[in-house]
């Protein structure tokens, strides 16, 4: 028992005690009792719906309602101070399309890069070798690193006085750190996208080893017996099995980059502003008009973000 | 082959690059005193931005409340999302399914979006700017990712040890005293570690519920740099990673042990 203790849950089938053969002897049951158990079945399976249901609706779906819903019924002009006629002022916005825009290229570059390291990295170092095990290591540094934390790091590494801008200076590329180019609170977000891969390569990272720990390598090593070339294998059984596996997470990232206020919050240009930042800025505004506009913008935001959670639990086929 | 070694360490040096350089730049802002465009190191080290955060009354405050409010919302949120995850593992696929998408849809929505929400159903119940408030508002992502983490662990979990305890005729209660939860040590503290984890890195929800009156450690990391602090900054920003690193290496240590006793 003290392994399957220390192994926690997935190891202890081995130890669990089998089923109870199915004809039994002496384990005839009568016919009330059937019908008894046949009774208490159907409530125990009409309970293991109910309790679910109950429990998600009133933890989770509860606070979704009330967030999604105040921000319908503050769009409308039914709750707050927002004046009506939100929606059709958002539509012809050009702020909002632009953020949108810039939200939606920065969460595709920094999760197509964060996707594209971790792929290489899965492929090159997926051995044993001391140089397999350091390039892991090394990959997986910035896990623990909150949001806040990495746009502080990127911010002091590549603000125009940054230490980039420093080094520059000091192998003679520039003379003063005006000449350094705007990396951060630049209008295409060079900085917000390069603080996503340094913060997200982690974590696919990881989602590719296990993936690929878990897959072995009998299948690439029968192409190759069948003649394939060591690029062959990669790019027609490794990568696309990767990506299949990575699919979920790769949209969870992306997700979560595109709803991310702390990257933007340090990196992010003042115009065009992110989603999450322009949610922010017409909510602060003075005018009732912005304030339903924030509404409109947030739902915006969030049929994005419930788009891709569908797409999520699409990809996943382990539920 | 002399060429596929030559790219592996080519890509092993510029991953260092790009990994450790912002690390590294963290980590020497936080020392440097003094530290001016364009020296490469900074002329001397000082570790006052370190000892402010302990000392300095205000980042004490926003220290105390970002563990309070982190411990809080990780037994909650552990306590709510640990049955939730078992009755619907244990129930149909549709419910399942539909259990997971909310809780996706829980940690997937943005942050400002649902916050919003949050914050006038926080108003309205009287809550708005206090400590309670921002719990209740840390609790929706935390009971999310709990939820897709032990709908996980039972999902994969082999129910025959609890059917056969009740067989030989252990209560409801006894099960779980003496099977279930000595079973699920470990994912009870994993769960315990990420719900703290998700609070405490949390910044839109405490900024929009807490209306700037409830201060954590990671507003004060951004007020700090707003106002041009970088030691202070850096040294605050490190200080947030500090709990997932322990997590982590605990983690390391845990799967190290467990790998000595099941090959």
């Amino acid at each position: 028992m003290s392994a399957c203790r220390t192994t926690g849950a997935g190891s202890c089938a081995d130890v669990a005690p089998r089923r109870l053969p199915a004809h039994h002897p002496e384990l005839v049951i009568p016919a009330t009792a059937t019908a008894s158990a046949t009774a208490t079945a159907t409530a125990t399976a009409a309970r293991s719906r109910a309790v679910p249901l109950l429990l998600a609706g009133i933890l989770l779906g509860l606070p979704i309602v009330a967030g999604v819903g105040y921000s319908v019924a503050g769009a409308m002009g039914w709750v707050g101070t927002a004046a009506p006629g939100g929606l059709q002022r958002v539509l012809a916005d050009v702020h909002v399309l632009r953020a949108v825009v810039l939200s939606l290229w920065i969460a595709t570059l920094g999760t197509a890069g964060a996707t594209a390291g971790a792929l290489l990295l899965a492929v090159l170092f997926d051995g044993n070798a001391r140089l397999d095990r350091l390039a892991r290591t090394i990959g997986s540094l910035p896990l623990p690193v909150p949001n806040v934390a990495a746009a502080v790091a990127i911010l002091l590494l590549l603000t125009q006085s940054g230490w980039l801008s420093r080094l520059a200076v000091q192998v003679h590329l520039i003379a003063s750190p005006s000449q350094f180019p705007a990396l951060v609170y630049d209008p295409i977000g060079v900085g917000i996208i390069v603080a996503v891969i340094w913060k997200e390569l982690p974590f696919l990272v990881l989602v590719a080893l296990s993936l690929q720990s878990l897959r072995g390598s009998s299948l690439t090593a029968a192409a190759r017996t069948l003649g394939a070339t060591r690029w062959q294998a990669t790019s027609r059984i490794t990568l696309p099995l990767l990506l299949r596996g990575m699919a979920p997470s790769i949209v969870a990232v992306f997700v979560f980059v595109l709803g991310s206020l702390e990257l933007p919050l340090v990196l992010a240009p003042s115009s065009p502003l992110p989603l999450p930042l322009l949610i922010q800025e017409r909510r602060q505004a003075l005018d009732a008009a912005s304030h339903g506009e924030a509404y409109v913008i947030a739902l915006i935001a969030t049929g994005m973000a419930l788009l891709a959670a569908v797409v999520h639990e699409w990809l996943r086929d382990d539920a | 082959m002399p060429f596929g070694r030559l790219i592996r360490a080519a890509v092993v040096t510029a991953l260092t690059l790009f990994v450790v350089t912002p690390l590294a730049v963290l980590v020497l802002t936080s020392l440097a005193r003094g530290w001016f465009h364009p020296a490469l190191l900074p002329p001397s080290l000082d570790v006052s931005a370190w000892t402010d955060l302990v000392t300095d009354a205000s980042h004490r405050l926003a220290l105390r409340n970002s563990i309070i409010l982190g411990i809080a919302t990780s037994v909650i949120a552990t306590s709510l999302a640990l049955p939730l995850g078992r009755s619907a593992a244990l129930s149909t696929r549709a419910i399942r399914r539909s259990v997971a998408l909310l809780a996706f849809s829980a940690v997937a929505l943005p942050p400002v979006a649902l916050g919003t929400g949050l914050q006038l159903t926080v108003l309205t119940l009287g809550l708005g700017g206090t400590l309670v408030g921002v719990l209740l508002a840390h609790l929706v992502p935390a009971i999310g990712y709990l939820t897709l983490m032990f709908l996980g662990v039972f999902t994969r979990w082999d129910h025959r040890l609890d059917e056969v305890a009740a067989t030989l005729g252990a209560a409801r209660r006894e099960r779980w005293r003496r099977v279930l939860l000595p079973l699920l040590r470990r994912p009870i503290a994993e769960a315990l570690a990420l719900g703290f984890l998700v609070s405490w890195a949390q910044v839109a929800l405490t900024l929009l519920v807490g209306g700037g009156a409830v201060r954590t450690l990671p507003l004060d990391v951004l007020a700090m740099l707003q106002a041009g602090q970088d030691q202070r900054a850096a040294a605050g920003a490190l200080a947030l990673a500090i709990p997932a690193l322990v997590v982590l290496s605990a983690a390391r240590v845990a799967a190290r042990n467990t790998a000595a006793v099941v090959p």
